[in-house]
């Protein structure tokens, strides 16, 4: 009978921990990439011998990253990468720069809560490279990142064939 | 026993599916086609004079202004561009030649000069094989015009006061 009552209890810990467990990992892993797209607003030239601008910055406000924190957190701690996917939408002299921004981080109801990195413009290219981080020490309410992401596109100029140009980036969570 | 067991399968389960999730934003750009063409500085006149002989006998000494350039911006698909130029009227006995420098500043894929060219009604290309690019804006920049101003024919001249000319330059595919 205590044997029975001791499997049963096992039992039932080892379903509750994996609940919990599949909670915090669905979450933890789950990003959401809302806002956008950025037309580029190309100024129009009206002298002759002139070029474009050749860097153009969207506000800042256009990309947001939402990352919710697990329920229960205890050293927790996220990388988010950026990428592109080559396509013939594009031209190679167009070069494409993201970053954070800074003043989007941390919380009141999470210790420790941080992002770091990424404040920087840093070139995107067909590999994943490391934008920013985001950590939390310890967390008891459910709480979401929300991280604004600014982009910057230079190497515009008369020069490119006249069309349309468009490129998708990925970003992506990774322990 | 079996219990850690469990455990540690459990774990490799979870560690086997928590990796990363990803979202896109897309980034879109437009760059129109442009065909700008300017002669810089913008003088609304310039003038050309003949200088008298001092000396009988001799020939009437042919005018040239260098002070004008051409300027322009090109943007486009494919292809080339021209930028051909024409006189509204010609004056009898005299020629008027324009020939543009080469251009080396600015950027992309500038224009050739065709040369020196006798301006007529007729337009005629002055810079060929345009692609994207630009010269840069104002003097120094761009394809130096010289004008001259020759006799053709010195049974034609008349005596008369000046005689003024418009010249048009046409930026086309």
């Amino acid at each position: 009978m205590d044997t029975d009552n001791s499997k049963f209890r096992k039992t039932t810990i080892l379903i509750g921990l994996a609940f919990l467990a599949l909670i915090h990992t669905a979450k933890a892993q789950n990003m959401t990439v809302t806002g956008g797209p950025w037309n580029v607003n190309v100024n129009q030239l009206t002298v002759a011998g002139s070029n474009y601008a050749q860097a153009y910055e969207d506000a800042g406000n256009t990309i947001t990253h939402t990352i919710p924190l697990p329920l229960i957190t205890l050293g927790w701690m996220r990388k988010i990468h950026v990428s592109y996917q080559e396509s013939n939408t594009w031209h190679n002299n167009l070069k494409v720069f993201v970053k954070r921004d800074a003043s989007t981080a941390g919380t009141l109801l999470c210790l420790g809560c941080t992002a770091s990195g990424g404040e920087t413009y840093k070139e995107v290219t067909a590999n994943n490279i490391e934008l920013y981080r985001l950590a939390a020490s310890v967390g008891l309410l459910n709480f979401d990142f929300k991280i604004k992401i600014q982009l910057k596109v230079e190497g515009v100029s008369v020069v490119l064939p006249s069309k349309n140009y468009s490129r998708t980036l990925y970003f992506t969570i990774t322990d | 026993m079996k219990c850690k067991k469990r455990y540690l399968y459990l774990s490799m389960l979870l560690a086997g599916t928590a990796y990363g999730q990803s979202g896109n934003a897309s980034i879109f750009l437009s760059l129109p086609p442009v065909a700008l063409v300017a002669v810089t500085p913008n003088v609304e006149q310039m003038s050309l004079s003949f200088l008298t002989p001092s000396e009988a006998g001799a020939p009437i000494t042919a005018a040239t202004n260098t002070s004008t350039w051409l300027n322009y911006s090109s943007a486009i698909l494919n292809g080339s561009r021209s930028i051909t130029v024409n006189i509204n009227q010609p004056i009898p006995g005299v020629k008027v030649t324009l020939q543009a420098g080469h251009a080396t500043l600015g950027g992309g894929v500038l224009g050739t000069p065709a040369g020196k060219i006798i301006l007529s009604n007729n337009p005629q290309n002055l810079v060929t094989g345009i692609g994207g690019a630009y010269t840069g804006v104002g003097i120094a920049n761009g394809h130096q015009l010289t004008y001259s101003l020759e006799i053709a024919e010195y049974n034609l001249l008349l005596k008369t006061t000046n005689q003024q000319i418009i010249v048009t330059y046409t930026i086309s595919n």
